[in-house]
């Protein structure tokens, strides 16, 4: 009896729903077959009385009514705007602000894994020599210029062509220094060039602050 | 705010909109017959959302929701098929969702009873318990702990009064899965409902 009880178990529902309130989902053989079987089985039949009373319970409830205004509100009140802000926390919007917040980390960390600028970077030795070389140049500049003109030095002066060269030369190492910056004996190699290249420049604007007074001598030495 | 009253027949509520629906639909403006669904089907809906959010507020936002996706489908909405099981469907994904949400802002929040973690923390409001008879509000907190899947299948069934297809239609499943879900989910709240039961059998 025990495993029949578990076959008929499932049917028990809606047994009781065609028995109670005539609804349909069991055949007329189907309710034959459960009902001789109820007839045997006390155990079947004690939980075929609590569906029913469970069942039963659930019809005689109370009916939830519609609110007054709802109807209303449905028909007049279309926009959604007025519905609880609570459940809008996850709207287009707040995806959308979310989603470029995170791409704009992400971005970001890249940026910086990758060094960054190389001219802002004061942990990459290249950058921060190359600056150092431009100031130095800058110094030279001032010391040479002549004339009225102090932002750039005129063609004619004889140092012109002397720096431009260092200018040029310094660009150059930077081109070639940024793809074989993961290459440490490349990475030395270029700071080396470039530190002599300051200390060279070095070397020329102490001689000149030196010889002030003596420009024609100075030229010549550049000749 | 929810008012009660005692309960027909559900069953029998539904049946005889249909032919009407189909008649008017050719006699009147897409307006009026929007008019004529929310006349008709407002009550079942939101009966179906309390039941499902336990939350009159809840119910009658998502109420309006519900109505407001008919409205911008209205004219799409085919005439040969009954409208309150789409109804139903479009109800259910939207209590559903919020059921998430409250689940997922649930996750974060200290919960004092370790079954509303599973059933979603339902939000009960002074004014509903003073409305609710003590009945409704047990019945109420143990339908809460049904998963959302069975809850949804026992509340069209028990208390929307749809057939096993109209169900499977709603919850788009099988009509054997259905009835699997509803047997599991009636043999639930029966357990959790026999203290109050019991004592009428006597």
């Amino acid at each position: 009896m025990q495993s029949q009880c578990k076959t008929y178990r499932p049917q028990w529902l809606p047994y009781v729903e065609a028995r109670e309130w005539g609804r349909d989902g069991l055949t007329g053989a189907e309710i034959q077959d459960l009902e001789r079987h109820l007839q045997a089985c006390p155990a079947c039949r004690q939980q075929v009385e609590e569906i029913t009373a469970h069942l039963n319970f659930l019809h005689r409830l109370a009916k939830v009514q519609l609110p007054d205004s709802l109807a209303s509100r449905c028909l007049f009140d279309k926009n959604p705007s007025v519905l609880d802000p609570r459940r809008k926390a996850f709207s287009r919007q707040t995806i959308f602000v979310g989603v470029s917040l995170f791409v704009g980390i992400f971005l970001f960390g890249v940026w910086i894994g990758s060094g960054g600028s190389p001219a802002t970077n004061t942990d990459d030795p290249f950058g921060a020599l190359l600056q150092e070389q431009n100031r130095a140049l800058a110094q030279l500049q001032r010391l040479v210029q002549t004339g009225d003109n102090e932002t750039a030095l005129s063609p004619d002066n004889p140092w012109y062509a002397s720096i431009a060269e260092l200018k040029y030369s310094s660009r150059l190492l930077n081109a070639y220094y940024q793809p074989n910056r993961a290459n440490y004996g490349a990475q030395r190699g270029f700071c080396l060039a470039l530190y002599q290249n300051i200390e060279t420049i070095r070397s020329l604007c102490d001689y000149l602050e030196k010889n002030k007074n003596a420009p024609n001598e100075t030229t010549q030495w550049i000749g | 705010m929810a008012i009660l009253h005692q309960a027909g027949d559900s069953a029998s509520r539904t049946e005889p909109l249909r032919e009407q629906e189909i008649s008017s639909r050719a006699a009147c403006s897409d307006e009026h017959l929007y008019a004529q669904w929310v006349r008709r089907y407002s009550s079942p809906v939101y009966g179906f959302l309390y039941r499902m959010l336990s939350s009159s507020e809840d119910a009658e936002d998502l109420t309006q929701e519900t109505f407001f996706a008919l409205y911008q489908n209205r004219t799409k909405v085919r005439t040969d098929v009954e409208l309150l099981p789409y109804l139903f469907t479009i109800a259910r994904r939207k209590a559903i969702s919020l059921i998430r949400r409250r689940t997922v802002r649930g996750i974060f929040l200290p919960l004092a009873h370790e079954h509303e973690q599973e059933i979603a923390c339902p939000r009960f409001s002074p004014a509903d318990a003073a409305l609710q008879s003590q009945q409704e509000q047990i019945v109420n907190q143990a339908l809460a702990t049904l998963k959302p899947k069975y809850r949804a299948a026992l509340i069209l069934r028990f208390f929307e009064g749809l057939s096993y297809p109209e169900i499977a239609q709603v919850m788009r499943k099988p009509e054997g899965t259905v009835k699997s879900w509803i047997f599991r989910a009636e043999k639930e709240l029966r357990r959790r409902l026999l203290p109050l039961v019991e004592p009428e059998r006597r």
